[in-house]
């Protein structure tokens, strides 16, 4: 237990196809504000369960998801929109809507929840500009190439200024450039406060960040460095 | 704040139609068949129905009774049948008798003029209407009692007894027939327009992702889709009443050559219903729109 922690897994367990296949197993994990956390492991080691499992996607079989203080399992589904709203994600295949421009793709996600045009007309171009993507705004998503796509889409989770960052896998269709770009855009964003949680299995990456790393396999859930802001 | 949503809800409803234009118009082309095939059985089966009634209507059988028969005796006969569910015994006098005699086109005017007020030989009767063609063997029963049996002239129910049976047997498999098929037509529709409309949202699943992800509330995610559907039923509802209309018109054209004699005006029977059909149509169209959205809605959208 931390007492400081933002987000805090206590024992989760997540069994799929009726317990035959346990995807995590007695997971415990802390994540202290304004911290960036790396997630390695093999695929099928669990990682994208724990995404899920911490934007609501699914429900964990036991155990408890605190975040901000709160059983993020006992959200009632109405609220869901709302809870997510704090939890900003990015995909490796970036999601983005094919027939909408780099500005639309991003005022879309303000527009649905209801955010005044006032808002919108001020937010949008300030974020663009923080992802370096003013110049494209008006670009279709074919347009870009796969780094400036995956700003669009970290531009997209930034709109709702969330407390948590997720990245699953970002940079994994991405080359070395374009892979620099974003991390640099990801230490910048932790850097102003978000919490950013980093999935990957790059190992360049993971040791030029000097960042906390953990490690799922089979299910469970491993220290590999503390970090070195950390020590 | 609510005046935005609705407004942008609206715009994403309408604005998804038109991009996914390419997925809307196959699928308002084939709801609109499946709605002009029910539309179609709908208006047959109204035909077959009036066809088979007014057919039924001008069935009606005639007891005549000799001189001897005194008005005591056929009182006790209208009476007895007047009894039965469903039946109706009109008396015909000598008079009316001859009335209806002088009134026949059918016979020339010499033959009318042999038989005048003062030499009436036309027996009295007893015209028997029933109203399901059924109940016409308890009249039979009714009028083959002895006690009548030495009044009665001549029943014509034995001459066209056959006949009689042959139209009720049709009438009733031609109302049932019809009944199948637009009950058929209507699952039809119901199951086409559903399936149509699932694999329009099916192929867009990603899109409802990112809208989740992105923290939509679940009025921004589903009601695009309702409108969406509406627009698709509305639209097909449309095209499909223009269709019958235009059948039905043609129908008429062709059909006053082959069935003469017989009133088979479809167009008039449309445009007699004109507000009712067309309203119906759009209402059908629109629900089943909705109805099939938020089914496919219900099965692809996890909250």
């Amino acid at each position: 237990m931390n007492p400081g922690a933002i987000i805090q897994f206590l024992n989760v367990t997540k069994n799929y196809v009726k317990g035959k296949v346990t995807a995590l197993n007695g997971v415990n994990l802390a994540i202290d504000k304004g911290e960036f956390i790396v997630l390695v492991g093999p695929s099928g080691a669990g990682k994208s369960t724990l995404i899920r499992l911490l934007v609501r996607e699914e429900l964990p079989s036991t155990g408890k998801i605190m975040v901000a203080g709160r059983d993020i399992t006992r959200i009632k589904e109405r609220d869901l929109p709302y809870y997510r709203r704090n939890v900003g994600i990015v995909f490796q295949d970036f999601k983005l809507l094919p027939n909408k421009t780099v500005y639309e793709n991003v005022s879309y996600a303000l527009e649905l929840s209801d955010e005044p045009d006032a808002v919108i007309k001020d937010k949008v171009p300030r974020i663009l500009r923080l992802v370096g993507l003013k110049e494209r705004a008006n670009n279709y998503p074919a347009e870009l190439s796969g780094g400036e796509r995956q700003r669009t889409s970290i531009a997209r989770a930034l709109v709702h200024n969330p407390k948590l960052l997720i990245a699953d896998e970002p940079t994994g269709n991405l080359d070395e450039k374009n892979t620099a770009e974003v991390i640099d855009l990801l230490l910048r964003i932790n850097e102003a406060g978000t919490i950013v949680l980093l999935a990957t299995h790059d190992l360049d990456i993971v040791r030029s960040l000097k960042k906390r790393v953990i490690c799922l396999n089979n299910g469970q859930l491993q220290l590999v460095s503390k970090g070195e802001d950390k020590k | 704040m609510i005046f935005t949503r609705i407004k942008r809800i609206s715009k994403l409803g309408i604005v998804n139609t038109w991009r996914n234009r390419w997925l809307s118009v196959p699928a308002v082309f084939i709801i609109m068949m499946t709605l002009f095939m029910m539309g179609v059985f709908v208006v047959l089966g109204y035909i077959a129905n009036t066809t088979s009634d007014t057919l039924k209507d001008k069935i009606t059988v005639q007891v005549d009774f000799n001189d001897s028969a005194t008005e005591d005796v056929i009182q006790n006969l209208q009476q007895k049948l007047s009894q039965q569910t469903g039946v109706i015994a009109t008396y015909i006098s000598k008079q009316d008798a001859l009335a209806d005699f002088k009134s026949r086109t059918d016979i020339k005017q010499e033959t009318r003029d042999l038989i005048t007020e003062e030499n009436n030989p036309l027996p009295r009767g007893l015209r028997i209407r029933t109203l399901d063609l059924d109940n016409l063997s308890a009249v039979e029963e009714v009028v083959r009692e002895k006690q009548f049996e030495p009044y009665i002239y001549k029943f014509s129910y034995e001459d066209n007894k056959l006949l009689i049976e042959r139209v009720n047997e049709a009438t009733k498999f031609i109302k049932k027939a019809a009944a199948v098929m637009t009950t058929i037509f209507v699952v039809v529709a119901i199951m086409v327009t559903l399936n149509t409309i699932q694999m329009a949202i099916y192929s867009r699943r990603d899109e409802i992702e990112i809208m989740r992800l992105v923290g939509a509330s679940q009025s921004y995610v589903k009601v695009p889709f309702y409108i969406e559907g509406a627009i698709y039923g509305i639209s097909a509802a449309t095209l499909a009443f223009l269709l019958l209309v235009l059948s039905a018109s043609y129908f008429n054209s062709v059909s006053a050559s082959y069935f003469r004699g017989f009133n088979l005006d479809a167009y008039g029977i449309l445009m007699s219903h004109f507000f009712q059909v067309l309203l119906l149509q759009l209402l059908a169209g629109a629900l089943l729109g909705i109805f099939s959205s938020a089914i496919s809605i219900r099965k692809y959208v996890k909250i």
